[in-house]
């Protein structure tokens, strides 16, 4: 396939999927920052949308007497679900066939023009494009970078590009790529990323802390950054807050919330305060995990003891347990029905 | 143990076979038996004894599963539901299609087929 039509398949997907963002208004103000749902988007276009272990694909998009669907291998984990389950909505969107995809879709970069597309039918790659735009829009990167305060700078670190693929609700390799579509890195640096195990990573935070389940786990590093921000995570996820307490002043983050929300505290400790900073504000340090499904609002409080509500900082996460790995028609299709008399 | 052949099942076993066609479908979607009995206002054994082919189902309680389901009631009356065309034609738009999604691609092209009479 020629550099011309590969450009005109790519521009294809992407107007899809910016076109479909604005028919579901994810592109409005106050979910420009949050992670595009997928799920839920595929929902709305009236699919039935299934999850079922399978063997070596991922998905397939298919289509029965005009009874569109779309089926997902529980057996991956949540970030390549959703990346599967957008390339899949992309077929159904630009009205492509029936299609079956396995990891092949994985193993291609979004944009990266090279020979190896050149075998890719030009209907894979619109709906790669459409899978790439669609969950990861430019509006979302510059948001997420602008509430977080990167520069492109910072995502020369691994840790910064796996916090944000959390954000995103991407895989690491679906941030990289993303980053590099939008050109906020480079292919030098995108190649170098790639070579990183998100695993070392997500190890690197817990401090000797096990991991439960290291390929399907994640880490969220959340701070105050994170104020407002949508926490869809996966059961067996661990949470690392690090939040700055003005000690000095006598407040002191208190983590009741935490409890009542359903979450464990594993470790609880302070940051040591760099010499000669005596009086300034420390880093409290907390590692929870949730002890069963998450679906609450949580408002974690810095005040003073002994007058909490005395001008009290306070920290909202919108927290969400995504149940990847449970096989059955999506959950809302499945109880919708339930509900009705 | 019957040592009626498959596939021939007298009118004695159309409780069972009814029964088992409902497990499959109740399964198939991801719901327990205690969600279904509830919906019905049944004893959470009603369900099982039904699916058992141990209990008769009323019209309504199935017209209400086939609903909950997303199936025609036919799908489960009927002989033989029908069966949608064969996916082996995604067998080319996939490397290697194990037997095994194939198989999980038919049950799920049959889903879309009945639950576009349902």
């Amino acid at each position: 396939m020629t550099r011309q039509q590969d450009r005109i398949s790519i521009l294809r997907g992407m107007k899809a999927a910016l076109g479909l963002l604005h028919d579901l208004g994810l592109d409005r103000e106050g979910k420009r920052v949050q992670r595009v749902d997928v799920f839920d988007s595929i929902d709305r276009t009236g699919a039935a949308l299934m999850f079922k272990p399978m063997e070596k694909l991922l998905g397939a998009f298919m289509k029965q007497s005009g009874m569109a669907g779309i089926i997902l291998n529980t057996e991956r984990p949540l970030g390549m679900q959703r990346f599967t389950a957008a390339h899949e909505l992309g077929h159904l969107i630009l009205q492509h066939d029936p299609h079956a995809d396995d990891d092949g879709i994985l193993r291609r970069g979004p944009i990266a023009d090279g020979r190896a597309f050149r075998l890719v039918p030009p209907e894979e790659r619109e709906a790669d494009a459409f899978a790439s735009y669609f969950l990861l829009p430019p509006h979302l990167i510059a948001a997420q970078m602008e509430v977080q305060g990167w520069g492109p700078e910072h995502f020369s670190s691994p840790e910064n590009v796996y916090q944000a693929s959390l954000r995103f609700g991407t895989s690491f390799s679906g941030a990289v790529y993303g980053l590099e579509r939008e050109k906020v890195i480079g292919a030098g640096l995108r190649q170098q990323l790639l070579k990183t195990r998100p695993q070392s990573l997500k190890l690197g935070l817990l401090d000797g802390q096990p991991l439960p389940n290291p390929r399907r786990s994640d880490v969220w590093h959340l701070t105050e950054k994170d104020e407002g921000a949508v926490v869809e995570a996966g059961r067996d996820d661990l949470f690392l807050l690090r939040l700055r307490e003005d000690t000095g002043a006598g407040y002191v983050w208190t983590f009741d919330e935490l409890w009542d929300a359903g979450f464990v505290i594993l470790k609880d400790g302070r940051e040591p305060v760099p010499e000669g900073q005596i009086g300034a504000p420390t880093v409290r340090r907390i590692l929870a995990q949730a002890e069963r499904p998450l679906a609450e609002t949580l408002r974690l409080k810095e005040c003073r003891p002994w007058d909490p509500e005395d001008d009290p900082h306070t920290l909202t996460l919108h927290c969400r347990t995504a149940t990847s790995d449970e096989a059955g028609l999506f959950e809302r299709q499945r109880l919708e029905r339930l509900a009705a008399p | 143990m019957s040592t009626q052949p498959l596939g021939f099942a007298g009118p004695a076993d159309e409780g069972q076979v009814l029964g088992a066609r409902l497990k499959e479908a109740r399964e198939y979607i991801g719901l327990k038996q205690e969600q279904v009995a509830t919906h019905l206002g049944i004893p959470r054994t009603g369900v099982s004894d039904i699916e058992k082919g141990k209990r008769s189902v009323s019209a309504i309680e199935l017209k209400k599963l086939a609903h909950l389901y997303q199936r025609p009631v036919q799908f489960f009356t009927g002989d033989e539901p029908a069966v949608p065309a064969d996916v082996a034609f995604l067998a080319r738009t996939a490397s290697a299609l194990s037997d095994g999604d194939r198989q999980e691609l038919q049950r799920f092209a049959e889903f879309l087929q009945a639950k576009s009479k349902g």
